[in-house]
Protein backbone atom coordinates (compact mmCIF):
# COMPACT_ATOMS: atom_id res chain seq x y z
CA UNK A 1 0.00 0.00 0.00
CA UNK A 2 1.36 3.48 -1.05
CA UNK A 3 1.39 6.23 1.31
CA UNK A 4 -2.28 7.78 0.84
CA UNK A 5 -3.20 4.53 1.37
CA UNK A 6 -1.97 4.20 4.60
CA UNK A 7 -2.91 7.63 5.26
CA UNK A 8 -6.57 7.08 4.76
CA UNK A 9 -6.30 4.22 7.31
CA UNK A 10 -5.07 6.64 10.14
CA UNK A 11 -8.59 7.10 11.16
CA UNK A 12 -9.88 3.50 11.39
CA UNK A 13 -6.54 2.87 13.17
CA UNK A 14 -7.52 5.77 15.88
CA UNK A 15 -10.92 3.67 15.95
CA UNK A 16 -9.67 0.36 16.60
CA UNK A 17 -11.62 -0.71 13.88
CA UNK A 18 -8.29 -2.49 11.73
CA UNK A 19 -7.54 -5.93 11.83
CA UNK A 20 -4.27 -7.33 13.40
CA UNK A 21 -2.55 -7.57 9.73
CA UNK A 22 -3.42 -4.02 8.43
CA UNK A 23 -3.26 -2.57 12.21
CA UNK A 24 0.43 -4.27 11.98
CA UNK A 25 1.25 -2.83 8.86
CA UNK A 26 0.18 0.68 9.35
CA UNK A 27 1.86 0.44 12.92
CA UNK A 28 5.36 -0.21 10.38
CA UNK A 29 4.47 2.70 8.21
CA UNK A 30 3.41 5.48 11.11
CA UNK A 31 7.49 4.53 12.65
CA UNK A 32 8.85 4.80 9.28
CA UNK A 33 6.61 8.25 8.23
CA UNK A 34 7.06 11.56 9.81
CA UNK A 35 4.11 13.34 7.89
CA UNK A 36 1.84 10.36 8.67
CA UNK A 37 2.90 10.21 12.46
CA UNK A 38 2.46 14.37 12.88
CA UNK A 39 -1.05 13.61 11.26
CA UNK A 40 -1.89 10.61 13.75
CA UNK A 41 -0.92 13.02 16.37
CA UNK A 42 -3.14 15.71 15.50
CA UNK A 43 -6.17 13.35 15.01
CA UNK A 44 -5.23 12.07 18.71
CA UNK A 45 -5.74 15.45 19.98
CA UNK A 46 -9.08 16.41 18.21
CA UNK A 47 -9.87 12.37 19.63
CA UNK A 48 -9.42 13.88 22.91
CA UNK A 49 -11.43 16.94 22.63
CA UNK A 50 -14.48 14.99 21.35
CA UNK A 51 -13.82 12.38 23.75
CA UNK A 52 -14.53 14.98 26.23
CA UNK A 53 -17.85 16.15 24.97
CA UNK A 54 -20.99 14.40 25.55
CA UNK A 55 -24.81 15.91 25.03
CA UNK A 56 -25.97 17.88 28.37
CA UNK A 57 -29.08 15.16 29.61
CA UNK A 58 -32.37 16.10 29.81
CA UNK A 59 -33.72 16.24 33.28
CA UNK A 60 -35.21 12.48 34.02
CA UNK A 61 -38.69 13.83 34.21
CA UNK A 62 -38.44 14.28 30.82
CA UNK A 63 -38.09 10.74 30.37
CA UNK A 64 -40.60 9.87 32.62
CA UNK A 65 -43.19 11.82 30.32
CA UNK A 66 -41.76 10.62 27.24
CA UNK A 67 -43.88 7.91 26.40
CA UNK A 68 -47.51 9.98 27.74
CA UNK A 69 -46.31 12.63 25.02
CA UNK A 70 -46.09 10.88 22.24
CA UNK A 71 -49.43 8.36 23.51
CA UNK A 72 -51.03 12.10 23.81
CA UNK A 73 -49.97 13.03 19.85
CA UNK A 74 -51.16 9.72 18.38
CA UNK A 75 -54.55 10.10 20.11
CA UNK A 76 -54.37 13.97 18.99
CA UNK A 77 -53.62 13.38 15.42
CA UNK A 78 -56.57 10.81 15.01
CA UNK A 79 -58.78 13.63 16.57
CA UNK A 80 -57.07 15.64 13.58
CA UNK A 81 -57.81 13.60 10.65
CA UNK A 82 -61.55 12.96 11.77
CA UNK A 83 -61.86 16.88 12.72
CA UNK A 84 -60.38 17.80 9.19
CA UNK A 85 -62.05 15.19 7.50
CA UNK A 86 -65.07 16.66 8.56
CA UNK A 87 -64.52 19.95 8.05
CA UNK A 88 -63.99 19.14 4.52
CA UNK A 89 -67.38 17.39 4.02
CA UNK A 90 -69.23 20.27 5.72
CA UNK A 91 -67.37 22.51 3.25
CA UNK A 92 -68.02 20.63 0.18
CA UNK A 93 -71.74 20.30 0.97
CA UNK A 94 -71.98 24.07 1.45
CA UNK A 95 -70.13 25.15 -1.18
CA UNK A 96 -72.39 22.59 -3.59
CA UNK A 97 -75.99 23.70 -1.95
CA UNK A 98 -74.95 27.27 -2.61
CA UNK A 99 -73.69 26.62 -6.19
CA UNK A 100 -76.51 24.59 -7.20
CA UNK A 101 -78.78 27.74 -5.19
CA UNK A 102 -76.96 30.13 -7.20
CA UNK A 103 -77.63 28.13 -10.53
CA UNK A 104 -80.88 27.46 -10.32
CA UNK A 105 -82.17 30.83 -9.42
CA UNK A 106 -83.08 32.51 -12.83
CA UNK A 107 -82.85 36.21 -11.47
CA UNK A 108 -78.75 35.94 -11.15
CA UNK A 109 -77.40 37.31 -14.22
CA UNK A 110 -75.80 34.46 -16.25
CA UNK A 111 -72.38 36.04 -16.71
CA UNK A 112 -72.42 35.62 -12.71
CA UNK A 113 -73.03 32.14 -12.49
CA UNK A 114 -70.25 31.77 -15.92
CA UNK A 115 -68.15 33.60 -13.50
CA UNK A 116 -68.83 31.38 -10.60
CA UNK A 117 -68.13 28.26 -12.80
CA UNK A 118 -64.99 29.11 -13.46
CA UNK A 119 -63.50 30.53 -10.50
CA UNK A 120 -64.45 26.99 -9.28
CA UNK A 121 -62.81 25.38 -12.16
CA UNK A 122 -59.90 27.19 -10.73
CA UNK A 123 -59.81 26.51 -7.18
CA UNK A 124 -60.23 22.65 -8.32
CA UNK A 125 -57.38 22.56 -10.74
CA UNK A 126 -55.35 24.62 -7.70
CA UNK A 127 -56.65 21.56 -5.15
CA UNK A 128 -54.96 18.47 -7.50
CA UNK A 129 -52.09 20.78 -7.64
CA UNK A 130 -51.25 20.96 -4.40
CA UNK A 131 -52.24 17.39 -3.63
CA UNK A 132 -50.30 16.58 -6.25
CA UNK A 133 -47.22 18.14 -5.07
CA UNK A 134 -47.71 16.63 -1.45
CA UNK A 135 -48.42 13.19 -2.26
CA UNK A 136 -45.81 12.46 -5.15
CA UNK A 137 -43.31 14.82 -5.85
CA UNK A 138 -42.57 14.77 -2.01
CA UNK A 139 -41.65 11.47 -2.20
CA UNK A 140 -38.36 12.28 -4.48
CA UNK A 141 -34.95 12.55 -3.03
CA UNK A 142 -34.98 15.86 -0.85
CA UNK A 143 -32.35 16.16 0.71
CA UNK A 144 -29.62 15.69 -2.34
CA UNK A 145 -28.99 19.14 -2.12
CA UNK A 146 -28.81 19.68 1.60
CA UNK A 147 -26.53 22.24 3.15
CA UNK A 148 -23.15 21.97 3.02
CA UNK B 1 -30.15 -19.25 13.08
CA UNK B 2 -27.90 -16.86 11.75
CA UNK B 3 -28.66 -14.91 8.02
CA UNK B 4 -26.64 -12.77 6.19
CA UNK B 5 -28.02 -9.58 5.51
CA UNK B 6 -25.62 -7.80 3.02
CA UNK B 7 -21.87 -7.36 1.89
CA UNK B 8 -19.77 -4.60 2.31
CA UNK B 9 -16.33 -4.04 1.59
CA UNK B 10 -13.59 -3.62 4.38
CA UNK B 11 -10.57 -1.41 3.38
CA UNK B 12 -8.64 -3.81 1.47
CA UNK B 13 -11.96 -4.98 -0.52
CA UNK B 14 -12.61 -7.78 0.77
CA UNK B 15 -16.15 -8.65 1.68
CA UNK B 16 -17.14 -8.31 5.16
CA UNK B 17 -20.14 -10.68 6.38
CA UNK B 18 -22.90 -8.79 8.38
CA UNK B 19 -24.97 -11.47 10.27
CA UNK B 20 -27.93 -10.88 12.31
CA UNK B 21 -29.10 -13.31 13.97
CA UNK B 22 -32.92 -13.43 13.92
CA UNK B 23 -33.52 -14.75 17.40
CA UNK B 24 -32.42 -11.41 18.32
CA UNK B 25 -35.37 -10.09 16.77
CA UNK B 26 -37.98 -12.07 18.07
CA UNK B 27 -39.41 -9.95 21.23
CA UNK B 28 -38.91 -6.79 19.58
CA UNK B 29 -40.88 -8.57 16.38
CA UNK B 30 -43.68 -9.68 18.78
CA UNK B 31 -43.96 -6.41 19.82
CA UNK B 32 -44.18 -4.51 16.26
CA UNK B 33 -46.58 -7.26 15.54
CA UNK B 34 -49.06 -6.46 18.13
CA UNK B 35 -48.01 -2.64 17.32
CA UNK B 36 -49.15 -3.17 13.55
CA UNK B 37 -52.26 -4.81 14.21
CA UNK B 38 -53.30 -1.69 16.09
CA UNK B 39 -52.08 -2.21 19.70
CA UNK B 40 -51.12 0.97 20.76
CA UNK B 41 -50.64 0.56 24.18
CA UNK B 42 -47.69 -1.90 22.70
CA UNK B 43 -45.83 0.11 21.37
CA UNK B 44 -44.75 1.96 24.80
CA UNK B 45 -42.34 -0.77 25.18
CA UNK B 46 -40.52 -0.15 22.00
CA UNK B 47 -40.82 3.80 22.43
CA UNK B 48 -39.02 3.54 26.13
CA UNK B 49 -36.30 1.37 24.63
CA UNK B 50 -35.32 3.95 21.70
CA UNK B 51 -36.46 7.12 23.17
CA UNK B 52 -32.73 8.29 24.48
CA UNK B 53 -30.75 7.33 21.30
CA UNK B 54 -33.83 9.35 19.44
CA UNK B 55 -33.31 12.31 21.16
CA UNK B 56 -29.52 12.58 21.48
CA UNK B 57 -29.53 11.57 17.94
CA UNK B 58 -31.83 15.02 17.06
CA UNK B 59 -30.22 16.64 19.54
CA UNK B 60 -27.15 16.12 17.98
CA UNK B 61 -28.33 17.66 14.84
CA UNK B 62 -30.92 20.56 16.07
CA UNK B 63 -28.64 21.02 18.94
CA UNK B 64 -31.80 22.64 21.29
CA UNK B 65 -33.46 20.65 23.83
CA UNK B 66 -36.92 21.58 23.11
CA UNK B 67 -36.90 21.01 19.36
CA UNK B 68 -34.81 17.47 19.57
CA UNK B 69 -37.48 16.53 22.24
CA UNK B 70 -40.21 17.77 19.78
CA UNK B 71 -38.78 16.06 17.01
CA UNK B 72 -37.63 12.97 18.23
CA UNK B 73 -41.31 12.17 19.65
CA UNK B 74 -42.73 13.63 16.31
CA UNK B 75 -40.71 10.72 14.84
CA UNK B 76 -42.42 7.91 16.92
CA UNK B 77 -45.62 9.18 15.94
CA UNK B 78 -44.72 9.33 12.68
CA UNK B 79 -43.46 5.81 12.29
CA UNK B 80 -46.67 4.62 14.29
CA UNK B 81 -49.10 5.96 11.53
CA UNK B 82 -46.66 4.07 8.90
CA UNK B 83 -46.45 0.87 10.58
CA UNK B 84 -48.37 -0.60 8.27
CA UNK B 85 -45.79 -0.17 5.78
CA UNK B 86 -42.97 -1.40 7.75
CA UNK B 87 -41.28 -4.63 7.34
CA UNK B 88 -41.29 -6.93 10.66
CA UNK B 89 -38.55 -8.82 9.52
CA UNK B 90 -36.06 -5.31 9.94
CA UNK B 91 -34.79 -4.26 12.60
CA UNK B 92 -36.97 -1.13 13.70
CA UNK B 93 -34.44 1.62 14.81
CA UNK B 94 -32.98 2.27 11.72
CA UNK B 95 -36.26 2.64 9.75
CA UNK B 96 -37.01 5.26 12.79
CA UNK B 97 -33.77 7.07 11.87
CA UNK B 98 -34.80 7.30 8.54
CA UNK B 99 -37.37 9.27 9.61
CA UNK B 100 -35.84 11.11 12.50
CA UNK B 101 -33.21 12.40 10.34
CA UNK B 102 -35.33 13.43 7.44
CA UNK B 103 -37.73 15.27 10.08
CA UNK B 104 -34.29 17.07 11.51
CA UNK B 105 -33.48 17.86 7.80
CA UNK B 106 -36.79 19.73 7.34
CA UNK B 107 -36.44 21.33 10.49
CA UNK B 108 -32.53 22.51 10.07
CA UNK B 109 -33.79 23.63 6.71
CA UNK B 110 -36.48 25.98 8.37
CA UNK B 111 -33.88 26.61 10.90
CA UNK B 112 -31.44 28.49 7.56
CA UNK B 113 -34.44 29.79 5.92
CA UNK B 114 -34.72 32.17 9.12
CA UNK B 115 -31.30 31.73 9.49
CA UNK B 116 -31.08 31.03 13.01
CA UNK B 117 -29.26 27.83 13.87
CA UNK B 118 -30.12 27.52 17.74
CA UNK B 119 -27.24 27.02 19.99
CA UNK B 120 -28.36 26.80 23.76
CA UNK B 121 -25.22 24.80 25.33
CA UNK B 122 -26.06 21.12 24.47
CA UNK B 123 -22.38 19.76 24.46
CA UNK B 124 -20.91 19.30 28.06
CA UNK B 125 -17.56 19.36 28.78
CA UNK B 126 -16.17 18.09 32.00
CA UNK B 127 -16.09 21.35 34.28
CA UNK B 128 -12.53 21.96 34.42
CA UNK B 129 -12.24 21.99 30.94
CA UNK B 130 -14.90 24.01 30.63
CA UNK B 131 -14.58 26.20 27.54
CA UNK B 132 -17.40 28.26 25.81
CA UNK B 133 -14.85 29.54 23.12
CA UNK B 134 -13.96 25.66 22.19
CA UNK B 135 -17.22 24.12 22.86
CA UNK B 136 -19.07 27.13 19.99
CA UNK B 137 -16.15 26.14 17.90
CA UNK B 138 -16.68 22.71 17.43
CA UNK B 139 -20.52 22.81 16.88
CA UNK B 140 -19.24 26.01 14.01
CA UNK B 141 -17.14 22.87 12.72
CA UNK B 142 -19.37 20.07 13.24
CA UNK B 143 -22.48 22.05 10.68
CA UNK B 144 -19.75 23.28 8.89
CA UNK B 145 -19.82 20.13 7.44
CA UNK B 146 -21.35 18.23 4.46
CA UNK B 147 -24.19 16.26 6.48
CA UNK B 148 -23.22 12.78 5.42
CA UNK B 149 -20.17 13.67 7.17
CA UNK B 150 -21.56 15.22 10.02
CA UNK B 151 -24.23 12.22 10.19
CA UNK B 152 -21.33 9.96 10.25
CA UNK B 153 -18.93 12.14 13.06
CA UNK B 154 -21.73 12.63 15.00
CA UNK B 155 -23.19 8.60 14.93
CA UNK B 156 -19.44 7.85 15.81
CA UNK B 157 -18.78 10.54 18.59
CA UNK B 158 -21.96 11.24 20.45
CA UNK B 159 -24.00 7.84 19.56
CA UNK B 160 -20.07 5.39 20.30
CA UNK B 161 -21.12 3.23 17.25
CA UNK B 162 -18.80 0.82 15.98
CA UNK B 163 -18.48 1.21 11.78
CA UNK B 164 -20.35 -1.50 11.45
CA UNK B 165 -23.08 -0.50 13.13
CA UNK B 166 -23.19 2.80 11.73
CA UNK B 167 -23.45 1.10 8.22
CA UNK B 168 -26.50 -0.95 9.23
CA UNK B 169 -27.91 2.36 10.50
CA UNK B 170 -27.14 4.57 7.74
CA UNK B 171 -27.54 2.20 4.91
CA UNK B 172 -23.76 2.46 3.79
CA UNK B 173 -21.30 -0.11 3.38
CA UNK B 174 -18.26 -0.15 6.04
CA UNK B 175 -15.89 1.48 2.89
CA UNK B 176 -18.08 4.51 2.43
CA UNK B 177 -18.66 4.73 6.34
CA UNK B 178 -14.56 4.71 7.08
CA UNK B 179 -13.44 7.16 4.46
CA UNK B 180 -16.25 9.56 5.09
CA UNK B 181 -14.84 9.82 8.57
CA UNK B 182 -11.35 9.85 7.41
CA UNK B 183 -13.11 13.15 5.38
CA UNK B 184 -14.79 14.22 8.20
CA UNK B 185 -12.10 14.35 10.55
CA UNK B 186 -9.26 16.35 8.08
CA UNK B 187 -12.33 19.05 7.53
CA UNK B 188 -12.35 18.87 11.77
CA UNK B 189 -8.81 19.26 12.01
CA UNK B 190 -8.76 22.13 9.45
CA UNK B 191 -11.53 23.71 11.25
CA UNK B 192 -10.32 23.43 14.51
CA UNK B 193 -6.01 23.66 13.84
CA UNK B 194 -5.70 27.17 14.55
CA UNK B 195 -7.47 26.56 17.99
CA UNK B 196 -6.12 23.04 19.25
CA UNK B 197 -2.64 24.93 17.81
CA UNK B 198 -2.44 21.53 15.51
CA UNK B 199 -0.06 23.66 13.18
CA UNK B 200 2.35 24.91 15.76
CA UNK B 201 -0.04 28.10 16.05
CA UNK B 202 -0.22 29.54 18.94
CA UNK B 203 -3.87 28.86 19.93
CA UNK B 204 -6.42 30.21 22.78
CA UNK B 205 -6.64 26.39 24.29
CA UNK B 206 -2.71 26.27 24.95
CA UNK B 207 -2.13 30.21 25.89
CA UNK B 208 -4.87 29.12 28.45
CA UNK B 209 -3.31 25.90 29.78
CA UNK B 210 0.11 27.76 29.95
CA UNK B 211 1.58 25.41 27.40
Amino acid sequence: MDHEEMRRLLSPLLDGELDEKAKKEVEEHLAACPECRREYEHMQEIEEVMGMMTLKNPPQEMWNHYWRSVYNRLERGLGWILLSLGAIILLFFGAYKMVEEIIKDTTVPLVLKVGLLVFLAGVVILLISVIREQFFLRKKERYKEIEK
Amino acid sequence: MARELSLAQDSFGSPIRLEMHRDDLLPEREILLKVKAGDKHAYQAIVTKYMRKAYFIALGYVHNHQDALDISQESFVRAYRKMKTFDTRRRFFPWLYEILKNLSLDHLKRCKRKNEVPLDGTLVLPARQEDKELKAALWKGIDSLPFDQREILLLRYFQQLSYREIAGLTGKPIGTVMSTLFHARMRLKEILGRFLGLEGQDSPRRRQDGS
